[in-house]
């Protein structure tokens, strides 16, 4: 074979190695021409068999095609895994509108994510978080509330009564008598619950729904510190400056008693169906603590004095996230949990 | 209840003020409003008008055509009513063309069966005044004629809806005359009314009797002669209709009228239906029956208080009156009688009874005695003035139990600073307090002596908060500055408890993709039917909302199931968990309420051996990092006593789960969801659940987390797997490695395999590494080790070793 036959067959496997359009068929030609049977691994085992006088110039023939082809195999896997990245790169046919595929897409529930913010509040303002029982019996739901036999407020609350004579707590007021029974004081605590009214359940009426009790005894403490952890409280849970108004409520165990209204979130206080036109949402109820329940605690309302609030849990939660039927909050449907963080 | 404008008016000046802006500040001083509502504001152009005469329609016998006179002008109206036929010389309401009624109605001229109507006569209910739309309004005689309607009658006012439920604690707010003097000393001003005199007669015509003075701490009672029923003024009238009383005669809306002025409910009987004018209160006999006004039987006992006569019954005392000495047309003689009955028994019988009334609401909220004999006072001399020939013939007959003192309490001007967080100067404490109707005096060490009066001393004030209260709200409340309490030096931190709550929450909803529920503290009880549970053993409900909600739960699990069975139409595959207490009853104590988490997870249906083994590995390893994740240590892990019938035996499958305790205490279990449960309920897929008592945990050692310090030399692993018969058990095969390797070198024996075989053996893979602390290693020092293992295991277990 001459060197111009030998040149020729490079010429030829150079001209196909540059039209190769993707990795693999490079790879193939590179193997028809270069691995262990390859066309020019054959020619460079023919060197040793060409005539003396001619080996010189069949093996520097021999060389030049395989390192001619060599070149062009690697130029062209360069040029093509150029292409392949400019190709990446330019890939705008890659679909990122396709929806997010979460880790892990478990959720809280909505009163655990309102609760773990109050808590939070109260925690940094120095109050403890109690937890209390739900079935009480009628000295810590009535009697130590300043609320006797026989009244009227017991209407207010009907009650889940048990067959032995115990109750379903009415609201977490109890937890105040039994914080007092178990703290020294000074001490400060929340206490988040749920609560049972035996009523009928509809869009806005549940016989089960959640309160969050606060209670601070201290030497001397004031109706002003009072509405200023109202505020602070109102404040944080829904990120922005809260109005609120106090006005008279009447509550058996407290003394002065309040109604706090927060400025409707919705309509910024201008009115609308959510507030009644009013412009103003009752929230919460609180007062100081009436002498004869720091009694029933066994603290002496000489030395010792408190204020006490009761908020409602289950409507903050619908207020801070504008759910519009209380009986979700209890239903375990997945469609609704899964919206919570 | 309804607040009428100008009732208040009666009591207090009220000239420039705006009924809103007074409505505003109420609410937030005293109670709060439902409304403030306009009355009688869109009655411009009506004119009263006299009725000339009154003709027959010629084309209709329904139809009149009345001609009235409005001054000097006479125009005729076609009207449809039937009162219009008797109207003749009676002044009646116009509505002339070109009025627009407070419904939207324009007058214009109209043909009525070929008679043109100019104009119409109004009734009450057109013109926004009641319901009553029986006829058209015929105004008293001598109401001025040719003149505005709103002129001639005080129709327009301005109501003020008050929440009942917040005055429940204020007896005093339940007439305007109490509402009227929070207004006075709400608005700065003063209170006009003062106590009518009069002078009674002496004709003993009447007699109390009070056998139970407990029940009944004031009777008053007086006579009246010459009374002729009619209806009651036009001013009078009014203020009823504005409080929504309806009018009925002058002696009846007379009662109604004190009432809802001093507050004090009174009742008056047909003399002549009192037998010999005596009246005795006392306690029903056993099995006597008591006939009410509207015309109910009532059975009563010796708790129902009555009013007789020498005959029987002649009222339910404080509720209702008798049907048959009820005021009526030809009543002539009246006897008064103006009480104070105890609050609770009026509650207790008007419960007892269902029966409700404007009285019982008021007397059930603790009425002053002193308020009797205003009433009476009041009543007796409006009857004098309105009712012509009115006489009242006998005394006041009042039987009073000895009265009560009234609190005097002593009250630092500087508590009530330091409670209200403001700086409130004595003048304005004694200023609002005086404004309220307390007396108040200073005291020798600097306090002041406040004087209750009677009507805030039944059961609202007794002590210097309640005072502090009454400051406070008058001072306002928006004029107290909002204050941070004082910090205290050490935030606490969260409680051992809830930081339990959180990792759980932390773990299940953020590591393991849960859904975290809230449901209901009584048990789904058709779920424990569906399944087969013992319902017994639970703290039963009185009064249930449903009998499917009769008991409380003893497990989540159940109320997790249901949940499961409501998904399942939506979701494939899914876990639930909740956080809360469940219920065991304890005999004369309160209940164990524990914290507890249950969980269900819902994987892909599979009845391979190996992927079942596998799912609840899933499970498994869950409980086992949630309980570290919690700070407690692991629970002792033992299969269930099939004889056992434990709780949770209904929804635990036997044979694929496992109990969990320290010591003797059960703390909770984890599995497979019983199969019969499983299939009663038609679900589908493979269920597990597990449940913990987390009071229990918390109380149980905690998990030991030192540092472990990272190893100093590479170690060597070693890959094995053994094909085993299916009752040799993953734990027994780790624990023949380590008795056989027989040396502290190996540090890990892990298993990463385990598959079921079509021959019924398995086949078990374990990851084992060989270290030192000392150096590192070479195959030679491991090689024996795994040698004497691989020979361990085989003969102990009847192992093959398939690999390694």
């Amino acid at each position: 074979m001459t060197p111009e036959q030998i040149a020729a067959i490079a010429q030829e496997g150079v001209n196909t190695i540059e039209q190769a359009t993707d990795e693999k068929r490079l790879r193939e030609l590179e193997i028809q021409l270069l691995g262990k049977k390859g066309q020019i691994t054959g020619l460079t085992r023919a060197i040793s068999e060409a005539p003396p006088q001619e080996r010189g110039a069949f093996g520097r023939a021999v060389n030049d095609a395989k390192k001619t082809v060599t070149q062009a195999i690697e130029s062209r896997r360069e040029a093509l895994q150029n292409n392949a990245l400019n190709a990446e790169l330019t890939d705008f046919d890659f679909d990122v509108t396709l929806p997010g595929i979460p880790k892990s897409s478990g959720t809280r529930h909505p009163l655990t994510l309102v609760q773990e913010q109050v808590e939070e509040i109260f925690v940094s303002m120095g109050f403890y978080v109690l937890d209390y029982p739900e079935v009480e019996d009628d000295f810590h739901n009535f009697e130590a509330l300043n609320i006797p036999k026989d009244h009227p407020a017991r209407d207010m609350q009907d009650t889940f009564w048990l067959k032995n004579g115990q109750l379903l707590r009415t609201h977490t007021s109890p937890g105040q008598i039994r914080a007092m029974g178990e703290y020294a004081p000074p001490f400060r605590a929340i206490f988040p619950g749920k609560v049972f009214r035996y009523e009928a359940v509809d869009a806005s009426h549940e016989h089960t729904f959640h309160q969050i009790e606060g209670l601070m005894i201290d030497r001397k403490v004031s109706v002003a510190n009072l509405i200023g952890s109202m505020k602070v409280m109102l404040s944080q849970i829904f990120g922005r400056e809260v109005l609120v108004r106090l006005r008279p409520g009447y509550f058996p165990f407290v003394e002065p008693g309040f109604e706090l209204d927060m400025n409707c979130l919705l309509c910024s206080g201008n009115g609308c169906r959510v507030c009644s036109q009013s412009g103003w949402v009752e929230f919460l109820g609180c007062g100081l603590v009436h002498p004869n329940v720091l009694k029933a605690g066994g603290l002496d309302p000489e030395q010792w004095q408190g204020w006490a609030f009761g908020v409602g849990w289950s409507r903050l939660v619908m207020m801070r996230y504008g759910i519009d039927d209380i009986r979700h909050l209890m239903g375990g449907d997945i469609r609704f949990l899964k919206q919570f963080g | 209840m309804l607040i009428s404008w100008n009732w208040l008016k009666r009591h207090v000046d009220l000239e420039g003020l705006d009924p809103i802006e007074v409505g505003d500040l109420f609410t937030l001083k005293v109670a709060e409003l439902e409304g403030v509502h306009a009355i009688g504001a869109d009655l411009e152009g009506l004119r009263t008008v006299l009725i000339q005469s009154v003709e027959p329609h010629p084309d209709s016998d329904k139809l009149s055509l009345v001609t009235v006179a409005d001054g000097d002008q006479e125009q005729t109206v076609v009207c449809g009513a039937p009162n219009a036929k008797e109207g003749a010389g009676r002044v009646a309401v116009l509505a002339p063309i070109g009025c627009t009624l407070p419904n939207g109605m324009e007058i214009t001229e109209a043909e009525i069966r070929g008679v043109v109507s100019k104009g119409m006569l109004a009734s009450e209910k057109e013109l926004g005044l009641s319901d009553d739309h029986g006829g058209i309004i015929l105004l008293q005689d001598g109401t001025p004629h040719g003149v505005p309607f709103t002129e001639a009658v005080p129709v327009q006012d301005w109501v003020f809806e008050v929440d009942n439920k917040a005055i429940t604690h204020r007896p005093d707010l339940w007439g305007h005359m109490g509402i009227a003097r929070e207004v006075a000393t709400l608005t700065g001003r003063s209170v006009t009314t003062t106590l009518p005199e009069v002078t009674f007669g002496n004709d003993e015509r009447v007699s109390v009797t009070v056998s139970d003075p407990e029940l009944c701490a004031r009777y008053l009672c007086t006579y009246f002669t010459g009374v002729t029923i009619g209806p009651s003024p036009e001013w009078l009238q009014c203020l009823l209709r504005a409080t929504g009383v309806r009018p009925i005669s002058n002696v009846v809306d007379l009662t109604n009228f004190v009432m809802m002025d001093v507050g004090n409910p009174l009742h008056a009987f047909d003399a002549r239906f009192v037998q010999d004018g005596q009246i005795t209160v006392r306690r029903a006999q056993e099995g006597e029956t008591a006939t009410t006004l509207d015309g109910q039987e009532h059975p009563c006992n010796e708790e129902t208080l009555l009013i007789c006569d020498p005959k029987g019954a002649l009222a339910v005392a404080g509720i209702m009156g008798g049907a048959d000495s009820e005021i009526r047309d030809d009543t002539c003689e009246v006897i008064l009688e103006a009480a104070n009955f105890q609050a609770r028994n009026i509650r207790r019988t008007s419960t007892r009874l269902g029966l409700r009334t404007e009285s019982s609401a008021r007397f059930e909220k603790s009425l002053d005695p002193a308020s009797a004999k205003t009433a009476a006072l009041l009543f007796t001399s409006l009857m004098l003035e309105l009712i012509d020939g009115c006489e009242v013939v006998s005394p006041l007959v009042d039987v009073a139990a000895p009265s009560q003192r009234t609190p005097v309490i002593h009250l630092d001007p500087n508590v009530v600073s330091e409670r209200l967080g403001v700086d409130i100067p004595i003048a304005r404490t004694r200023e609002i307090l005086m404004g309220l109707g307390f007396l108040v005096q200073d005291s020798s060490n600097g306090s002041l002596k406040v004087h209750v009066p009677s009507w805030r001393a039944t059961k609202d004030v007794a002590i210097a908060e309640d005072l502090i209260e009454e400051i406070g709200r008058m001072h306002g409340y928006e004029n107290i500055p909002p204050q941070a309490p004082l910090v205290t030096v050490k935030p606490p931190l969260l409680s051992p408890s809830k930081q339990q709550e959180r990792s759980i929450r932390a773990y299940l909803s953020d590591g393991c993709g849960l859904h975290e529920q809230v449901s209901y503290s009584f048990v789904w009880r058709p779920i424990l039917e569906k399944i087969g549970a013992d319902i017994g053993g639970r703290l039963e409900l009185a009064n249930a909302i449903s009998s499917d909600l009769d008991r409380m739960r003893r497990s989540i699990i159940p109320n997790l199931l249901h949940a499961t069975e409501k998904n399942q139409r939506y979701f494939q595959e899914f876990g639930l968990y909740e956080v809360g207490r469940v219920f065991h009853p304890i005999e004369g104590e309160l209940p164990c309420q524990d914290r507890t988490v249950a969980m269900v997870v819902v994987g892909k249906e599979t009845h391979d051996q190996s992927e079942l083994e596998e799912t609840f590995r899933s499970i498994k390893g869950v409980v086992e990092a949630l309980i570290a994740r919690m700070g407690s240590a692991q629970p002792t892990q033992h299969r269930p006593d099939p004889q056992n019938n434990a709780l949770h035996s209904a929804w635990l499958h036997p044979a694929r789960s496992l109990l969990l305790s320290i010591g003797d205490q059960a703390v909770g279990y984890l599995g497979s969801l019983h199969p019969r449960a499983k299939q009663q309920l038609g679900l589908s897929g493979s269920i597990h659940i597990a449940e913990l008592n987390l009071d229990a945990l918390l109380q149980g050692e905690l998990r030991d987390h030192a540092y472990i310090p990272l190893p100093k030399y590479p170690g060597i692993s070693f890959d094995v797997s053994f094909e085993v018969d299916q009752s040799v058990r993953a734990d027994d095969i780790a624990q023949a490695i380590r008795d056989g390797a027989n040396t502290d070198l190996l540090c890990d024996c892990n298993l990463f395999a385990n598959y079921h075989l079509d021959s019924g053996r398995k086949s078990v893979s374990f990851h084992l590494l060989f270290r030192s602390t000392e150096g590192s290693l070479t195959d030679a020092q491991v090689n024996e080790h795994i040698e004497s293992m691989v020979k361990h295991v085989t003969t102990a277990l009847g192992a093959e070793l398939r690999g390694g």
